[in-house]
C-alpha cells in the first residue's frame, strides 16, 4: 500500500515536471517570454506567414519542434536502456553499447563522403540504415536454430561498435576534415533540426516503438528470473528477445538518426527511474520514457541558454549533469536503505 | 560508451585541427626557434628548389607566388600544382613520412593549426628542415604571411605584387559605394548546427570593410553554434550563406521559411562560395567585392 502510493507520487511528480519543463522550455532561450504569453501563444496557434508576432515565430517555430524532439528522443533512448538492460541483465549496457552508435555513425560519414549533393534528410536515413546494419548484424552472428546467445550478442555488439568508431576514424584520417564537419557535429548531438522532416520521421516511430516495448513489459519481467526461469514462465526466448532486441534498436536508431550520437540518456535515466520504482518494467518502461524526455528537455533548455547566444552540444550537458545526478541519487539512496 | 569515446576523439582532432571555416588558414612563418626570413636573423642559406606543402592554404600560395614548379609533394586536400612533379602525401594528421624523406625535400611547409605538432617534430629530428606557419586570421596577417612566404621562396617581388593587388582592392571596397550607415549582417557558416564567425575570421573582416555590423561579431570563439532564435530577434538586414551545393539551397529553403525576416521579405539573403572568404588566396578579393555588393543594396540570387 505504502509502496502504490510512492509509485502514484512518483508519476505524478513526473507528469508536473514534464509540464514545467515543456513551458520552461518554451519560454526560455536567448530571450525570455512569460510562462502566460506561452500558453497564449499555444492556444492560438500558428498564424499566417508574414502576420506572426515574432515571439510566436520564436516559440511555435524554433522552440517546440526542438521541445517535441527532445521529449521524444529522450525518451526513446531511455526506453531503450531500459529494454537493453533487463534483455541483457546487465546495468552497464546503453542503447549505444551495441554499436548503434558506431554503426549511425559510420552511415552518416559514408553518406557524406557520397556527396555533398545528397538532399538533407538523405543524412539521418544513412544513419538509420547504418545503425541498423549494425545491430542486424551483430544478431545474425549471435543467433543459433533455437537460442539467441546472449552474452555473445552483447559481445558482439561490442566489437562492431569497434570497428565501426575504426572505420569512421579512418575515414577521418583520409578525408578532407573540413568537409567532414557536418558528420563531426552530427556525432556531438543536437536537438537543433532544421529540417521539420526529422520530427514526422521520429516521432511516430519512437511513441510507436516505446507502446510496442510496453506491451512486452510481461516478458522483461519474466527475464528477470534468468533465461531457464523466463522459459518455464513461458517466454519463447529466441523469438521474444529477438524482438526486445530490435525494438530497443529500433528506438535507439530513430534516436540517434534525428538527433545524432546523445550519451548518457540512455544509461542514466533507467537506473534513476528504477531508484524510485523498483524493477517492475510495467511502470520503469512508461516512466523512463517520460523522465528521458524531460531530462534532454531540460538539458537542451541549458545547452541553449547557458552561453546564449552561443549553444553548446547538448551531450556535454547531459553527460555532465546526468552523470552527477546519478551519483547523487545512488549515494543519497544507499543512505537511506542503510546499505 | 564507444559513442561517446568516439565523439571525444573527433572532438579532439577536430578542435585541434580544423577552424569550421575552410581548411587551416595559416600566417606569420615561426620555425620553431628559428624564424625562415631575415628580419628574425635567420636565412636559408639557398632559396628552396625542392618543397614539400603540408597545408591546402600554403599549396595556393606557393603556386600563386609562382612557385608551384618547386613543389614536389603536396598533402591530399591540396590542389596540384600544373607545373612541376608534384605528388600527393596522404592527410593533413598523418602525412607518409617515408614518403616525405624519399623526396629528399629541402623544405618542408606545414601549420600550426593543421598539421600535427609531432608531425613537425618527427620531421625535424630526421634532418628535415619544416617551416611552421600560424594561422592567419585578418588582411594584416594574411599580408604579413605572403610576405615570409615571398621571402622564404626568394619570391618577394610576386608577393609584393600579390599584396598590393589586394590592399587596392580593399581600398577600393572601402572608398566605394558603401551603405551609408551600417548594415546588420548575419554570417552562416554552416546550418546544422547554424554556425557563425565572429570578429576574428576573414570573413567577420569582410564584413565589416564592407560597413557592415555583425550580430555575432562580439562572440568569444571564431566560428560559434549560433542560436537561430536570435537571428530572428536581431532581424539582420543580410544574411550571407557561405555554402554551396544541396548545403546552399537547404539553407536558402530553411531562411525562407522565416518569412518575417527583413532580410527574407527584401530577398537579401546570398549565397557565397566558402572558397573566397575562407581559402587564402587570391579569390579573397572577389569574395569581398561580393560581400560589398551585398551590403550596398545588391539583389538575392
Amino acid at each position: 500500500m505504502k509502496r502504490a502510493g510512492k509509485r502514484t507520487v512518483f508519476f505524478a511528480v513526473l507528469l508536473a515536471a514534464l509540464a514545467a519543463v515543456t513551458i520552461l522550455a518554451l519560454s526560455r532561450g536567448t530571450v525570455s517570454f512569460s510562462p502566460g504569453r506561452v500558453l497564449q501563444i499555444l492556444r492560438s496557434g500558428p498564424g499566417g506567414p508574414g502576420e506572426e508576432p515574432l515571439d510566436a515565430v520564436i516559440v511555435l517555430r524554433l522552440r517546440l519542434p526542438r521541445v517535441i524532439l527532445g521529449l521524444i528522443v529522450g525518451g526513446g533512448l531511455a526506453v531503450a536502456g531500459v529494454i537493453f538492460q533487463g534483455l541483457f541483465r546487465n546495468p552497464l549496457v546503453e542503447p549505444y553499447t551495441l554499436g548503434v552508435s558506431g554503426g549511425a555513425a559510420l552511415g552518416v560519414s559514408i553518406g557524406f563522403l557520397l556527396g555533398p549533393g545528397l538532399p538533407r534528410f538523405a543524412l539521418p536515413l544513412f544513419g538509420f540504415a547504418g545503425a541498423w546494419l549494425a545491430v542486424s548484424t551483430a544478431y545474425a552472428i549471435a543467433r543459433r536454430r533455437r537460442f539467441l546467445r546472449i552474452p555473445y550478442l552483447l559481445l558482439i555488439g561490442v566489437m562492431i561498435s569497434f570497428i565501426s568508431s575504426s572505420l569512421i576514424m579512418l575515414l577521418l584520417s583520409v578525408a578532407d576534415l573540413h568537409r567532414f564537419r557536418a558528420v563531426i557535429y552530427w556525432t556531438m548531438g543536437s536537438l537543433d533540426a532544421a529540417d521539420p522532416f526529422l520530427l514526422w520521421f521520429a516521432v511516430p516511430v519512437i511513441l510507436l516503438g516505446s507502446a510496442a516495448a510496453l506491451t512486452r513489459a510481461w516478458t522483461l519481467n519474466a527475464l528477470e528470473l534468468g533465461e531457464e526461469g523466463a522459459a518455464g514462465l513461458g517466454v519463447r526466448l529466441r523469438r521474444d528477445q529477438g524482438r526486445l532486441f530490435f525494438l530497443g534498436s529500433l528506438l535507439a536508431g530513430t534516436a540517434v538518426a534525428a538527433a545524432g550520437v546523445i550519451g548518457f540518456v540512455g544509461l542514466v535515466v533507467p537506473h534513476v527511474v528504477r531508484l524510485f520504482l523498483g524493477n517492475d518494467h510495467r511502470l520503469t518502461l512508461p516512466a523512463s520514457f517520460l523522465a528521458g524526455g524531460i531530462f534532454l528537455v531540460f538539458c537542451d533548455l541549458i545547452a541553449r541558454t547557458a552561453r546564449a547566444p552561443a549553444e553548446l552540444p547538448v551531450g556535454v550537458v547531459t553527460g555532465i549533469l546526468g552523470g552527477s545526478l546519478f551519483i547523487y541519487f545512488l549515494a543519497a539512496g544507499r543512505g537511506r536503505t542503510g546499505q | 560508451m564507444s559513442g561517446s569515446l568516439l565523439s571525444t576523439a573527433i572532438w579532439l582532432i577536430v578542435f585541434t585541427a580544423v577552424p569550421p571555416c575552410g581548411a587551416p588558414e595559416s600566417s606569420v612563418a615561426r620555425r620553431g626557434n628559428l624564424r625562415p626570413v631575415d628580419r628574425a636573423g635567420y636565412r636559408f642559406e639557398r632559396t628552396p628548389e625542392r618543397i614539400v606543402s603540408l597545408n591546402p592554404d600554403l599549396t595556393e600560395n606557393v603556386i600563386a607566388l609562382g612557385a608551384g614548379d618547386r613543389l614536389v609533394g603536396v598533402s591530399d586536400f591540396c590542389p596540384l600544382p600544373s607545373a612541376g612533379t608534384a605528388v600527393r602525401l596522404g592527410g593533413l594528421q598523418n602525412p607518409g613520412l617515408e614518403r616525405i624523406l624519399s623526396l629528399r625535400p629541402d623544405l618542408v611547409l606545414a601549420t600550426r593549426e593543421g598539421n600535427s605538432p609531432e608531425t613537425v617534430a618527427r620531421l625535424r629530428t630526421l634532418g628535415v628542415e619544416v617551416c611552421v606557419f600560424e594561422e592567419a586570421r585578418d588582411f594584416t596577417a594574411y599580408f604579413s604571411f605572403l610576405r615570409d612566404l615571398g621571402a622564404l621562396l626568394g619570391r618577394e617581388e610576386a608577393a609584393a605584387g600579390r599584396i598590393g593587388e589586394m590592399e587596392a582592392a580593399i581600398e577600393r571596397v572601402r572608398s566605394g559605394p558603401l551603405p551609408p550607415e551600417p548594415v546588420s549582417v548575419f554570417v552562416q557558416i554552416g546550418l546544422q548546427p547554424l554556425i557563425t564567425a565572429s570578429r576574428g575570421t576573414l570573413i567577420g573582416e569582410m564584413v565589416e570593410i564592407a560597413s557592415g555590423q555583425n550580430i555575432a561579431a562580439s562572440l568569444p570563439a571564431r566560428y560559434p553554434v549560433f542560436s537561430r532564435e536570435q537571428v530572428l530577434i536581431d532581424d539582420p538586414e543580410v544574411i550571407i550563406v557561405a555554402a554551396m551545393g544541396s548545403e546552399a539551397a537547404a539553407s536558402a529553403a530553411f531562411w525562407e521559411r522565416f518569412s518575417e525576416l527583413r532580410a527574407v521579405k527584401k530577398g537579401r539573403v546570398h549565397i557565397l562560395d566558402p572558397d573566397t572568404v575562407c581559402r587564402l588566396g587570391p579569390r579573397l578579393v572577389e569574395g569581398l567585392e561580393r560581400i560589398a555588393g551585398f551590403l550596398a543594396g545588391g539583389r538575392g540570387e
